[in-house]
């Protein structure tokens, strides 16, 4: 979940975009306690929407509290944490947080661009320690993240064509962090498992969709692109423009209806105070996310034409001029 | 790997709702929050992550059919008791669906030669894997089933649901549409599948 999962700003009211980013700033100020500032290095809103639904679903009364942080040294800003020691649910998507992240730099060095690869090679070394204190803490999560991680190479070298078996490695590791907030309540415990299944999907489609260019020119495994879309390869080094509307209503389509049943799981689950972030995450940040993936990436050629056809015009002005 | 079902307590043929009961059961005497002494609890808290492991293995065991146990078995009596059937017995695929048992619904509708799956069999397929979330392939079939069988409400209803969350409709949605999506667009993609069902046999939008 990096980086897919997150409120859409506009729509929230004040209080709760300041209860929003209070949450970042208690989990930033906890993963740092706990594993030292190279942990809260990585940090996304995903997992502060992993806090907000562990605080809604426990009915947990939040404190808030104004703090000192290095990165806005001038400024106190609200800062929200647990009043009751023996709740963890900031402690949890910390600690999900480590062994996610670990997992997916150890992805990203086996086989994305040079830059990510920097990027990991760099942190995985700090990470190593914070992920092994995590990871003997949650053996059974860990052991099915681990799996997903091997699953999904699995799927990359196969290059199976069903995008519901492409993303069923994203889906299940969500699922395994999700039901884990649902305690020993089995029927939440099963909930939560479906609903991160679902979140799962939602952010494997995204990802697909953001890198369809990249993988497109790399030759990488991307279920988006169909055979006929991989033949295109060689003659032309981008990717035509009707192929691109063609993988993102694909890939709008079958968002949408992962969408659909994520709703249907998440109304029969009550987050109590939490209700109004969550709605809006739900139903407005996750599309949102989506359509500014999808219009970046059909707008792109657009503004390039754009952008050649006022540099055009600009050029025609100077010859003008120097006549 | 331990067995899942030891570790509960209960039979591999235990219903859903047994093992729940077997979980709850195990909760109330392992929960740490019952110990007041740190190495009790310690002990308990292990005994529960066990616990809660089992018990999500079983459930995805059930669901998706990854069972370490399918091909050991298990439900293996089924397909040999169906390939010498003069017709399917959809009526207990149902059954197993609503149980929970996708597994075994899965193996017993594969067992169906290629020639004699009818629309009831697709609609049964894509029943099952829309439970476990394969939500592509669920269409896909379920648009078969009402292809092959335009009469059959309960198929049509089932596709026309689809289709409205495949245009974007989110149960419990207060916020409206999305922001990015012009009204424009709702409605040209609401058209699209009401021409879908239309060319199908249904109606989403009785107007049009």
């Amino acid at each position: 979940m990096f980086g897919y999962v997150k409120a859409y700003r506009p729509y929230m009211r004040v209080c709760e975009l300041d209860f929003y980013k209070g949450v970042y700033c208690g989990l930033c100020k906890k993963l740092t306690e706990q594993y030292g500032f190279s942990a809260a290095l990585p940090l996304s809103y995903d997992f502060v929407f992993l806090t907000i639904l562990q605080l809604g679903l426990n009915d947990t009364k939040p404190i808030s509290q104004k703090k000192r942080c290095p990165v806005h040294p001038i400024r106190k800003t609200l800062c929200i944490s647990c009043e009751d020691l023996s709740s963890n649910e900031f402690e949890y998507s910390a600690d999900a947080e480590v062994i996610l992240t670990y997992h997916k730099l150890c992805d990203d060095l086996r086989d994305h661009g040079f830059k990510s690869k920097l990027r990991a090679a760099f942190l995985l070394p700090v990470m190593r320690k914070s992920y092994k204190q995590a990871a003997a803490k949650h053996k059974s999560l860990t052991a099915s993240i681990q799996n997903a991680m091997n699953e999904q190479r699995k799927i990359e070298r196969a290059k199976y064509r069903s995008l519901d078996r492409a993303a069923e490695p994203t889906a299940t590791m969500m699922k395994a962090i999700f039901r884990e907030i649902g305690g020993c309540d089995p029927d939440k415990r099963d909930l939560l498992g479906q609903f991160g299944y679902l979140l799962g999907r939602y952010v494997y489609i995204c990802d697909a969709l953001d890198d369809i260019e990249d993988d497109y020119k790399n030759k990488n495994y991307n279920p988006l692109l169909t055979k006929k879309m991989l033949s295109q390869i060689g003659k032309c080094d981008k990717l035509p423009k009707y192929c691109l509307i063609k993988a993102s209503t694909l890939a709008e389509q079958s968002l949408n209806l992962t969408l659909g049943r994520l709703a249907d799981i998440y109304t029969e689950i009550s987050f109590n105070q939490m209700q109004p972030i969550t709605d809006n995450i739900i139903y407005l940040g996750l599309k949102n996310t989506f359509f500014e993936i999808k219009k970046k990436l059909l707008d792109e050629d657009q503004d390039k034409i754009k952008k050649s056809y006022t540099d055009k015009i600009c050029e025609r002005e100077r010859n003008d001029r120097s006549l | 790997m331990t067995d899942p079902y030891k570790v509960l307590g209960v039979s591999q043929s235990a219903s859903d709702k047994e093992i729940k009961e077997a979980y709850k059961k195990l909760v109330k005497k392992y929960h740490p929050d019952r110990y007041q002494d740190e190495a009790m609890a310690e002990l308990a808290n292990e005994k529960m992550t066990e616990i809660n492991a089992a018990y999500d293995q079983i459930m995805d065991e059930r669901k998706n059919g990854t069972s370490y146990y399918s091909s050991s078995g298990g439900y293996s009596s089924y397909s040999s008791s169906s390939s010498n059937y003069s017709q399917v017995n959809y009526a207990e695929i149902r059954n197993l669906i609503h149980q929970g048992n996708l597994q075994a619904a899965r193996s017993m509708l594969d067992s169906v030669p290629l020639n004699s799956r009818n629309a009831e069999w697709y609609f049964l397929r894509g029943t099952i894997s829309y439970q476990r979330g394969w939500l592509n392939e669920a269409y896909n079939d379920i648009a078969r089933a009402v292809q092959m069988d335009p009469g059959n409400q309960e198929y049509r209803t089932a596709l026309n649901q689809l289709n409205q969350q495949r245009g974007g409709y989110m149960r419990g949605n207060s916020m409206g549409g999305n922001t990015s999506m012009s009204t424009g667009d709702c409605l040209s993609s609401l058209c699209i599948a009401d021409c879908c069902c239309e060319a199908m046999g249904g109606d989403l939008v009785p107007c049009c």
